[in-house]
């Protein structure tokens, strides 16, 4: 059965808003602890316990008196400023399954911002198109907001060149609120570069996450007949027999990885790598354990 | 190096054949629009060294595997002394023998095409390059050189020529030419020359006790190396035409000759129902069947009256046998109309007892239908017009001559017609000399007159063989001629030729002679000549000093033989062909015309003609010689058309036919006893064509060469072999 975050289930689903609501959703049912209420302090009331409920929340007293199990829910009073950089830089448009990196892109960004409006954050979102940034959404809340910035997801085409580092450096300065910033792109970038452009969202006191999405292909490598490889971005084209070239490519692959972790490591930057064959449930808690994160640093 | 299978080398090309599909695989492949190039050109950069050599060293294996299958297949023959070092240069002298016999096949090949096969054998090791020559003797008639030099092209000209000739085998000339041969290429840097006869060595086809024998022992001292290569039958049975004549050699129409044909069977076996065919002009004229015992010679004769007259042409064939060239023969027979003879002479005056002119006019004077036609005339009125219808002149007993007469005479015999002097009690010795004198005829004299009466004489036969005396061979008629008594004759002389031979010195034979005694000790050696005939030039004449005389001889009272004497004499010396009818394989053909030719065209037996080019030779008395080959090389007849203008303008045309014949001894295919051999050449070996020893043994023993093929399939499966491993490793290393 279908997770209602699989990517599989979701690429079955006509709109960006219905996958994102599905997703999303698809949350407070799970195996894993709910983060949609009980992460603020203001307490609202209890309820009865259910299996996946964090044991934090448990209340002890009311067990004790009463014998039940119950959990206190408490009220979310937060103005988180999040901001979602989506690379849709050319790169981004392949993909070896029925969807492309950046359809996965664009789920996982919906997803993101509906969270945050359910949960009464402001949401902002920058489109990168290789080096540039092509669009601009200022954070707000609200309904409304999300459901201009799902259409904005929606009409994304993958195209442009360059060093999407370029591109998040230009978003960086556009932020004018200290907040979350999420970079979901495929990170075929400089390490150094992106490094850099990380340190500087950190030095404006942003945190920063990062959420590298690849294609199963991209990772594994998986071509054996001789290929022609022609380069999404730019006129590049390599005949070769890829199972020679395999083992290399994935030391390479391997190399860039690891310098991009150490760079962001070093940051203090989440950085998760997502594939596009993963279901989407895992990396929107570990998003919200983020947000809990920095909601705790900034005293609420 | 040399191949076994040179035809598996066209399949060279395919040792292409991986990096083609290397290169077709290159041109199909998948597309993928890809991302993260940046890792794939560095992955390549890391790698294209490494994936070049490897993929290099699996298309040099695939490569390598193709190209040894290949050069297996076409089984390469190295000398294993020559590849690693040098050897010295060498030399082949091949002589093939090209005679009549070497047509004989034998399980679908002839022994001319065993030996061709052997000889190019031989050549295949030779290498211009490192010096080796060869030479090619074609042992015909006469032997010649046909290539020397460069082996390849000696081998060209070996193949070149797909049959024998039709003649003899000139072995004394090729072991001349071969003996000049190995000199040249000795002086050329040769040093080890090895002299070759592929032959059917046929015991009739060498003289070793002769020329053949002597120009062998000369070769043979210059230390050669020989190789005796038999490459006639294992069963060596004939059956020929020897032989086929005519008698007599010379027929008017309707009379009749009889053929005689002559076969003989060579081998051990005998042979039975052998179907014999007589021809005349192509159309049957008589068969019958043969049977032969082994080694056996039949005659056949029979009976023929050709009506036509003309040159006819006679073939005798008999069923075909392995050697098929000497199943037939060919002859031509002369069909005349009966000679025209014009008796010169005048008749006895009224009273007297008849003379020599009554006497030949009596007995010749026999209408139509006799064998010859005659007319009479007085000295005095013969002229060239009455000559040109005459074949032959028989002068009766003749006095003096006028001058115009004589002039006429020799005109007449200088051109060819027949003259026949009857001399008897009127032509004195100084009648005669002047006749002799105007036709030009030296070395005969007229003398006295002998009285026989006492002991007496009779007239005797000194040449059998003389062609109007051919009635008289048999000892039944033989008397008819030589018991005649004669008590007088005129002495005839036949001297010695005085001072420088004449350009075209006639021929004198003296036939009959009188004896005069029935003794012992007479003998035809010792006779007075009674028939003096001179020939040459193309004409011929007589004089007979025996012509029926009353009073002389009884020749007019029982004319016994006189009358088939006189009619064979006059058909003798009536004009013939001028050369000869039959000639053997070889010779050289030549025709003799009655006037120099304007064009002359000649057909051979196959039936294609040609114009000749070469000019007639003018003779005395108009004639004319005109070559037509110098070496005729087909057996069968020969037909030379020849136009040319009469006297009086009008255009003739004469058919001279001549039957070419094939050397009977040909035919007789025993072979020769090696221990003949032996005596002339110890060190020589005599092999057998088609064995493999032939070519094996006979190979120096320092340069045998090798086949290696066996070493190519090897290396074919270690190539394949390390391809798949490599292949393997790296699909395993590469995932």
């Amino acid at each position: 059965m279908l997770r209602a975050s699989d990517p599989r289930l979701l690429a079955r689903l006509a709109r960006l808003e219905l996958r994102a609501r599905t997703a999303v959703e698809g949350l407070a049912g799970g195996r894993h602890r709910s983060p949609l209420r009980g992460a603020s302090s203001t307490f609202a009331a209890h309820r009865e316990y259910v299996p996946g409920d964090d044991l934090r929340h448990l209340d002890w007293r009311v067990m004790a008196r009463s014998d039940r199990s119950v959990v206190r829910e408490f009220e979310e009073e937060t103005d988180l400023t999040a901001y979602v950089v989506l690379d849709a830089s050319a790169s981004m448009a392949f993909g070896s399954l029925e969807w492309s990196k950046l359809a996965y892109a664009t789920w996982i960004a919906a997803a993101v911002t509906r969270l945050l409006v359910i949960q009464n954050d402001y949401a902002g979102l920058a489109v990168c198109a290789g080096s540039a940034l092509a669009q601009w959404l200022a954070p707000h809340g609200g309904e409304r907001h999300w459901q201009h910035l799902v259409g904005v997801l929606e009409n994304l085409q993958a195209s442009g060149t360059g060093d999407a580092a370029e591109a998040w450096e230009a978003a960086g300065a556009r932020m004018e609120r200290r907040g979350l910033v999420l970079w979901i792109s495929d990170c075929l970038v400089d390490p150094e570069r992106a490094a850099r452009a990380g340190a500087r969202l950190r030095h404006a006191g942003h945190d920063l996450m990062v959420l590298r999405i690849l294609d199963p292909a991209e990772i594994e490598f998986p071509y054996g007949r001789t290929t022609r490889f022609d380069a999404l971005e730019g006129l590049d084209r390599l005949l070769l027999e890829p199972r020679a070239v395999r083992q290399a490519y994935l030391e390479e692959f391997e190399q860039h990885d690891q310098a991009l972790r150490r760079g962001l490591r070093g940051l203090q930057a989440d950085y998760r790598l997502l594939r596009t064959d993963e279901a989407l449930e895992t990396t929107l808690v570990e998003f919200l354990n983020r947000r809990q994160a920095r909601l705790r640093r900034a005293g609420r | 190096m040399s191949f076994l299978r040179p035809e598996f080398l066209w399949a060279l090309p395919l040792a292409a054949l991986p990096i083609l599909i290397h290169l077709l695989n290159r041109r199909r492949f998948v597309r993928v629009d890809f991302g993260a190039m940046e890792f794939l050109r560095r992955a390549l950069r890391r790698t294209r060294r490494r994936l070049f050599l490897e993929d290099l060293i699996l298309l040099l294996l695939r490569t390598a595997a193709v190209l040894a299958l290949i050069l297996a297949l076409a089984r390469p023959a190295v000398d294993p002394g020559t590849l690693f070092a040098g050897r010295p240069a060498r030399a082949e002298v091949l002589l093939l023998d090209v005679s009549l016999s070497m047509s004989h096949r034998e399980a679908g090949s002839s022994a001319y095409e065993r030996a061709v096969h052997a000889g190019e054998q031989r050549l295949e090791d030779l290498d211009l390059a490192r010096g080796d020559r060869a030479a090619l003797v074609w042992v015909g008639a006469p032997a010649r050189r046909l290539a020397y030099g460069d082996p390849m092209e000696v081998r060209a000209a070996l193949a070149e020529r797909d049959r024998p000739e039709r003649g003899r085998a000139d072995w004394a000339g090729a072991f001349d030419v071969a003996e000049k041969s190995a000199e040249s290429l000795a002086r050329e840097g040769a040093e080890h020359i090895r002299i070759t006869l592929l032959s059917d060595f046929q015991s009739s086809g060498f003289d070793l006790a002769g020329g053949d024998g002597a120009a062998l022992e000369s070769l043979a001292q210059g230390g050669y190396d020989f190789d005796l290569l038999d490459c006639g039958a294992q069963r060596r049975v004939n059956t020929a035409v020897v032989g086929l004549e005519v008698e007599p050699a010379e027929l008017s129409p309707g009379a009749y000759g009889e053929v005689h044909a002559f076969f003989r069977h060579f081998g051990g076996e005998p042979r039975d129902g052998v179907r014999v065919s007589l021809f005349l002009d192509g159309v049957p004229a008589a068969n019958t069947e043969l049977s032969f015992a082994a080694g056996e010679q039949k005659e056949w004769s029979t009976a023929i009256a050709p009506a036509e007259t003309g040159s006819r042409a006679l073939e005798v064939r008999l069923d075909g046998d392995a050697l098929g060239e000497d199943d037939a023969r060919s002859a031509i027979l002369p069909v005349r109309p009966a000679p025209r003879v014009l008796l010169v002479g005048e008749p006895a005056p009224f009273g007297e007892p008849a003379n020599v002119f009554d006497t030949l006019r009596r007995f010749l004077d026999l209408g139509e239908g006799a064998p010859v036609r005659l007319e009479a005339v007085a000295p005095g009125r013969v002229d060239a017009a009455l000559l040109d219808l005459t074949d032959v002149a028989l002068l009766a007993d003749p006095g003096p001559l006028p001058a115009g007469t004589l002039a006429a005479l020799a005109d007449f015999h200088l051109a060819g017609g027949g003259l026949l002097l009857a001399a008897c009690a009127q032509t004195e010795p100084g009648d005669a000399a002047a006749l002799l004198a105007a036709v030009g005829v030296e070395g005969v004299e007229l003398d006295g007159v002998i009285d026989a009466s006492e002991p007496s004489a009779r007239i005797a036969i000194r040449d059998p063989q003389y062609p109007p005396l051919s009635l008289f061979r048999d000892p039944r008629w033989q008397p008819l001629l030589t018991e005649v008594p004669v008590s007088r004759y005129r002495l005839l002389r036949e001297l010695a030729p005085a001072g420088a031979p004449a350009e075209a010195p006639l021929q004198l034979q003296t036939p009959l002679v009188f004896v005069r005694s029935t003794g012992e000790s007479a003998t035809p050696a010792e006779g007075d000549p009674v028939l003096l005939q001179w020939r040459g030039g193309g004409r011929s004449g007589a004089v007979w000093t025996a012509p029926p005389l009353p009073g002389w001889n009884r020749l007019a009272e029982l004319p016994g033989g006189v009358l088939p004497l006189l009619f064979d004499l006059l058909a003798h010396l009536a004009p013939h062909a001028g050369h000869s009818l039959l000639l053997e394989v070889g010779r050289p053909l030549e025709v003799e015309l009655a006037r120099l030719p304007t064009d002359v065209t000649v057909t051979d037996p196959a039936g294609s003609t040609q114009r000749l080019s070469t000019p007639a030779v003018a003779l005395a008395g108009g004639r004319a010689r005109q070559p037509v080959l110098e070496a005729a090389p087909l057996d069968g007849v020969w037909t030379v058309l020849a136009h040319f203008l009469d006297r009086d303008g009008s255009e003739q045309v004469a058919v001279e036919k001549v039957a070419v014949v094939l050397p009977p001894a040909e035919s007789d295919l025993a072979a020769l006893d090696p221990e003949k051999w032996s005596v002339l050449l110890p060190g020589a070996t005599l092999l057998r064509a088609g064995d493999a020893s032939s070519v094996a043994d006979a190979q120096p023993q320092d340069s045998s060469p090798r086949d290696y093929s066996s070493l190519l399939f090897a290396l074919v499966l270690g190539c394949l072999a390390l391809e798949t491993g490599l292949a393997a490793w790296l699909d395993r290393r590469r995932g």
